[in-house]
């Protein structure tokens, strides 16, 4: 796990705390570089496929919050992470479809944000990035590693 | 640290440490990683040498900023590349046209001035995206509709100024045509404002377009003169009530008649929306259906029906419009939407009706009767942009399905306006079904319908896929270019395209030996002699690069 892997996993209270409490500045913190390390907001799933209903309620079991779509993420974006980033630039980790993660990862660079892992389960040799997927989320820390689907990707966004 | 051509590494850095003091060192980006957010997602040169690339970003927050942005780039020869949100997928994104540019990012630059409900218009900032407007008029319940795209995440200037289109009634869903006066960042720096807005105190500069003199808005369209850092629009005045219907016809030879009635219809202003126009019998959906027919699949067809589309020629055959008349299934469905007081819609479906009863077998049918506002949370039920509603919900139709196996990596537009009649759809057909066949391209494989954003023109609008594969890709590039001059030669040209193509698009509009791309090039020079803004942008390059470029 690098240190960005590494502040995406762990720095949920923090972040949970300042996301709460902060205003929005013509220069947010985390471009000023007094924020501390954004950390993992939310984990998406969709709810659609198997493996990936079974990914979302493994992060809910430890303690991640979960949001559980159909494909498309309008309503994510409009009433959760457009806010959301607005005031921090929190991760986000998911088991979707691929156009799913396309259209968060563009909206993502509007706040210079980027895919940090990417596991296309069709691809080979996929199941070890979907681990670390698994391990940032901190399921495989439950022991519970992901079923792979051939139409689901496993990714995180983060800054 | 990347750098653009022809400017030397200290000019660069001395650059670069300006932009920094002007926008804050946070808003300038010149890492690898910083700078690969700016590739086009969508690039016809994916993972390859050719692919644009940007030598640095900068954001700025306000149009002063800009203007000092602008003076810096002059003093170090450093091109700029300006963008909205950079969400024009398959026509660029947000690379530049020429690599080594820095993309001036104009996202930051997100208020929303000005939403009036009286008199229903808008003024914005290019970072406003169509979700930040839509989001803006709910929260103030404002009785205005947007016209938005799909999908909605683009900014409304950058999709206006590209010359984009939406789905609402004619004269709101030609993004330009419904703009009313801009603000732009000349390339010296000197901020301009256009129509009424010239009037140091004007009131009404989003409520008359020309101002007085020559009306110059076109010209920072699809071009190079300036940043445009704020822009007005008028918006629709949220409508009662919403009557989407169907016209079915029959006979392959109704084409011609259900094109001159839509238009006869559409000109006089008695249906409002976006007309729709679909063939079930040859397998084609409406534009609108098609984000449902990738959630769900498309729909069943039999056998025979199956045998008879791998058939016909040019979308006809006997057979094939007999099985129609047999089995109860169209040749052409006419989608078509109303927005007004219900009397009024009503009473516009039935002019409509008895204007299509006199083609023989004609039948009608009401999709929707809708009282406005709808429930938000039943915006799915609907194709949405057409009641005004942002959505990301066309990414479905590029989606990974068990009917859809092996989806592109993104796409280039192949994008031809045609005349507004049944002939010219199948004259187009014609023409391009056989090039493509020839250049062994994946499109106009199958009749292939047009769309109506425009009032008096069609326009297709088709998918050539970006694969993972260089070698295909680069065949598709060529031809995408033979397929643009095969349309010149015949008279129709493209209405916007992707960077890449852009000389082969312009290289069409040659009247005259190519005046007017001689006049581009003498505004060129003289509005941006130094050539520092958005260089090969449409083609237009600056006389230090034009001869480098030809």
């Amino acid at each position: 796990m690098d240190r960005r892997e590494f502040c995406v996993s762990g720095a949920v209270a923090v972040a949970g705390i300042m996301a709460a409490h902060a205003q929005p500045t013509p220069v947010p913190a985390w471009r000023s570089g007094s924020a501390p390390p954004d950390a993992l907001y939310k984990v998406i799933f969709d709810v659609r496929f198997a493996a990936s209903q079974a990914f979302g309620l493994a992060a809910a079991s430890v303690g991640r919050v979960t949001t559980g779509i159909r494909g498309d993420v309008t309503s994510l974006w409009l009433n959760d992470l457009q806010r959301q980033w607005a005031l921090s630039r929190a991760g986000i980790a998911g088991m979707t479809t691929m156009h799913s993660f396309f259209c968060l990862q563009q909206l993502a660079k509007d706040h210079w944000m980027r895919a940090i892992v990417c596991a296309e389960h069709r691809q080979q040799g996929a199941a070890a990035d979907a681990q670390r997927v698994a391990r940032i989320v901190g399921i495989q820390a439950a022991g519970r590693a992901p079923t792979l689907d051939p139409q689901l990707v496993s990714w995180v966004i983060a800054a | 640290m990347r750098t653009p051509p022809e400017v030397s590494q200290v000019d660069f850095a001395s650059a670069i440490a300006e932009f920094k003091r002007t926008v804050g060192q946070e808003w300038v980006f010149t890492s690898d990683a910083d700078l690969d957010l700016y590739r086009d997602a969508y690039s016809p040169f994916l993972n390859e040498p050719e692919e644009r690339i940007a030598s640095a970003a900068v954001a700025p927050s306000s149009t002063e900023e800009v203007q000092e942005v602008v003076r810096i780039a002059n003093r170090f020869r450093v091109p700029l590349y300006a963008i909205s949100t950079g969400r024009n997928l398959g026509y660029g994104g947000s690379a530049p046209a020429y690599s080594g540019c820095v993309v001036v990012d104009l996202k930051r630059m997100n208020r929303i001035i000005e939403v009036n409900e009286a008199n229903a218009f808008a003024l914005v900032e290019p970072g406003v995206s169509y979700f930040d407007l839509y989001r803006y008029i709910q929260e103030h319940r404002l009785k205005v509709w947007i016209g938005c795209p799909d999908p909605g995440w683009g900014s409304v200037i950058g999709n206006a100024i590209d010359r984009g289109g939406g789905y609402t009634t004619a004269n709101y869903r030609n993004h330009f045509d419904s703009h009313c006066g801009m603000e732009i960042v000349l390339p010296s720096g000197e901020l301009l404002r256009t129509g009424m807005g010239a009037i140091p105190k004007a009131e009404t500069w989003q409520q008359y377009k020309s101002g007085c003199g020559p009306w110059i808005d076109g010209i920072f369209s699809q071009s190079n003169y300036g940043i445009v850092t704020k822009m007005g629009f008028w918006l629709m005045p949220q409508p009662e009530a919403y009557l989407r219907c169907t016209v079915s016809l029959p006979r392959y030879k109704d084409l011609g008649p259900l094109v001159e009635t839509l238009n006869y219809l559409e000109n006089s202003r008695i249906t409002s929306g976006f007309p729709d126009i679909a063939s079930p019998l040859n397998g084609y959906p409406p534009i609108g259906q098609l984000q449902l027919w990738n959630e769900t699949g498309p729909p069943a067809l039999t056998d025979e029906h199956l045998k008879l589309l791998a058939s016909a020629t040019l979308g006809y055959s006997a057979n094939r419009e007999a099985y129609g008349r047999r089995t109860g299934i169209a040749y052409w469905e006419l989608w078509l939407s109303f927005h007004g007081p219900m009397e009024v819609v009503e009473a516009q479906w039935q002019a409509t009706q008895r204007r299509f009863a006199a083609i023989e077998g004609a039948k009608f049918r009401v999709v929707n009767r809708v009282a406005l506002p709808i429930d938000p949370t039943k915006a799915e039920d609907y194709h949405e942009p057409e009641l005004g509603i942002p959505s990301l919900r066309a990414f479905s139709i590029g989606a990974r399905t068990p009917w859809s196996p092996t989806p592109s990596k993104g796409h280039m537009w192949f994008s031809p306006i045609i005349p507004r009649t049944g002939a010219a759809i199948i004259e187009a057909n014609r023409v391009f079904s056989a090039a493509a066949r020839d250049l062994n391209m994946p499109l106009f494989r199958t009749f292939t319908m047009p769309a109506c954003f425009w009032e008096r023109s069609f326009i297709f609008i088709l998918a050539t896929p970006v694969t993972e594969d260089p070698a295909t890709n680069k065949r598709y590039r060529e031809g995408f270019k033979k397929l643009i001059e095969v349309g010149g030669q015949h008279g129709w040209g493209e209405y916007r395209t992707a960077p890449v193509f852009q000389k082969t698009v312009m290289d069409v509009y040659s009247f005259n030996n190519h005046a007017l791309q001689r006049f581009h090039e003498t505004l060129k020079d003289a509005i941006d002699p130094n050539g520092i803004l958005s260089p090969g942008r449409y083609a237009i390059w600056p006389k230090h690069l034009r001869e480098k470029q030809s």
